[in-house]
């Protein structure tokens, strides 16, 4: 199945943290849980992510030659691109040995492959804080916060404010 | 005339019984006053503006925290020496000026949920305590649907990010208290604070923490707003990298003892300073003769205009003086009348504000 960008961002941000949970992927890409949750266990069902324990998730060997292909490795600490060589090198080396690719590959005819269809993502998702905040112990209310008194009569202000904004807007129209 | 009263008890969040908040109204404004209320959300700070009878009230918190041990013998302590705290989890975080001098004490930094002038997509774990620390500066409205403006950044020209997320959010937060949450620039708020008697035209620049805002204004209406995110925060970094000190302790220095008139006798940390406020008042005319230039119906304005500063970076002694010192060696494409320092530089936003929101309470 071809990988869509949403996809490759969610690799990009298990690969950074080598093991990232739904929360922390929806949260770094201002994605609903929900919407995190599906795309991971997309990626789960393709072989892409791996999932290590309750909705933690790591990379699998697809997830990293995706990235490799991306030219992401730049981005990882050497010991991980290292690993990730290696394991590429490895399962290159198996696939050469199997025939499957290289000069060896038997090349079918060509399918025309279709633009997958933009997936609409909600763009204005804003990250719920309701419960965590009511999870929040504080003394502020006790304390109080002081209030400091200005006299200053700003009616003036507001009234003349007022006039002109109307003044102005039966000018333009 | 200043008077400061005490408005306690009017937020009760966690107590042992009930986790959560609750507002009372006692707190805010009485019955019979003008209604509406002006809030400026900076970087540095949150401030709510309302009235009370003929005066302007004004409740403020800073925007920091600092974390500490969060062991029951230290909530105590800090209960005792009544200093504001937030727990989140098994952690415990000093609330507010507190929080900058934990931070001085113990030569950390602290800790902003709002960087740059926005609340950032990369802070969400601190947005609770943000939202918390509007709703303990806001609090409730004297009716369902009482108008808040609230003010935000204009795009910035030096950065790549926009304030659509902060707005939002913002614009959430006072959903969830009950209030019709309206959006003004900073620069124009400032501008309606200040240039009443000039017909509200002129430009309004609040040097900020995390950023500079400039609204050029032509009879209340905006002609231009930006922001740059050079600002106070960029001073503090520059000059604690140049001095091999730590921001926080270059921003106190900065807010208690700068005086940006003296020439002679200045310490490491001050000669610093005053060559990074240099900088930074340049950047900022040199942007607004690029916005101007690039303005494609430029305004006919028929008399010179007035310059009002404001915002904490503005405060230390001999700001303005400065200020027309570096406007006097630029070509400013506009004829300058004069500049000022607005009557109060860190209200000057949430008054503005506070004008827009009850312009509108009485159209209603």
């Amino acid at each position: 199945m071809a990988i869509g960008s949403t996809e490759k961002e969610i690799l990009k941000v298990v690969a950074e943290a080598r093991r990232a949970s739904k929360g922390s992927i929806s949260r770094r890409l201002r994605l609903t849980l929900g919407y995190a949750e599906y795309l991971c266990k997309v990626l789960v069902r393709d072989r892409y992510l791996a999932e290590s324990g309750s909705d933690v998730f790591t990379l699998a060997q697809r997830g990293k030659k995706v990235l490799i292909d991306l030219g992401f490795a730049s981005g990882l600490d050497q010991a991980f691109v290292k690993d990730l060589a290696a394991q590429v090198a490895k399962a290159v080396g198996q696939e050469l040995r199997e025939g499957k690719g290289g000069v060896v590959r038997q090349v079918g005819p060509v399918k025309e492959v279709r633009e997958r269809p933009l997936v609409e993502i909600q763009t204005e998702y804003l990250p719920p804080t309701d419960e965590e905040l009511a999870q929040l112990t504080s003394n502020i209310g006790e304390l109080g916060i002081e209030a400091e008194e200005e006299k200053d009569d700003i009616s003036e202000s507001v009234r003349l404010f007022r006039n002109i904004s109307k003044g102005e807007r039966g000018k333009r129209r | 005339m200043k008077r400061k009263i005490k408005a306690r008890g009017k937020l009760k969040i966690g107590s042992s019984k009930t986790k959560g908040h609750a507002l009372s109204k006692a707190s805010g404004p009485h019955q019979g006053d003008a209604t509406g209320k002006g809030v400026d959300i900076g970087t540095a700070f949150v401030k709510c503006a309302y009235n009370r009878g003929d005066a302007v009230l004004y409740r403020t918190q800073r925007n920091a925290f600092f974390e500490i041990e969060p062991t029951d013998y230290i909530k105590q302590m800090l209960n005792s020496a009544r200093v504001k705290y937030i727990q989140k989890d098994e952690r415990l975080y000093v609330v507010g000026d507190e929080a900058l001098k934990f931070a001085n004490i113990f030569h950390k930094e602290t800790r902003r949920p709002l960087s740059r002038g926005i609340i950032s997509p990369r802070e969400q774990e601190a947005l609770p305590m943000v939202e918390l620390l509007i709703k303990s500066v806001v609090g409730l409205p004297r009716y369902s649907g009482e108008i808040a403006y609230y003010s935000s950044p204009g795009e910035p020209l030096d950065a790549d990010f926009n304030t659509i997320y902060h707005e939002k959010m913002l614009h959430r937060f006072l959903s969830n208290l009950g209030y019709t949450p309206k959006v003004i620039n900073e620069g124009h708020a400032i501008v309606l604070s200040e240039l009443a008697d000039e017909k509200f035209t002129g430009i309004g620049l609040s040097f900020g923490g995390g950023m500079v805002n400039v609204c050029l204004t032509l009879m209340s209406v905006p002609v231009f707003h930006f922001s740059v995110t050079k600002a106070g925060d960029w001073i503090d970094q520059q000059a604690a990298m140049a001095v091999n000190e730590t921001a926080s302790r270059v921003s106190a220095i900065k807010e208690e003892a700068l005086d940006l008139a003296k020439r002679d006798g200045l310490s490491k940390i001050e000669s610093a300073l005053s060559i990074y406020y240099n900088h930074l008042i340049e950047y900022v005319i040199e942007n607004i003769k690029r916005v101007f230039e690039e303005t494609e119906k430029k305004p006919q304005i028929d008399k010179p205009i007035s310059i009002v500063l404001s915002g904490g970076t503005s405060l230390p002694k001999g700001f303005s003086d400065r200020f027309r010192e570096v406007l006097g060696r630029k070509r400013f494409p506009l004829e300058v009348g004069s500049v000022r320092m607005a009557e109060n530089p860190v209200r000057a936003v949430a008054k503005g504000a506070l004008i827009a929101a009850r312009a509108d309470e009485e159209k209603r």
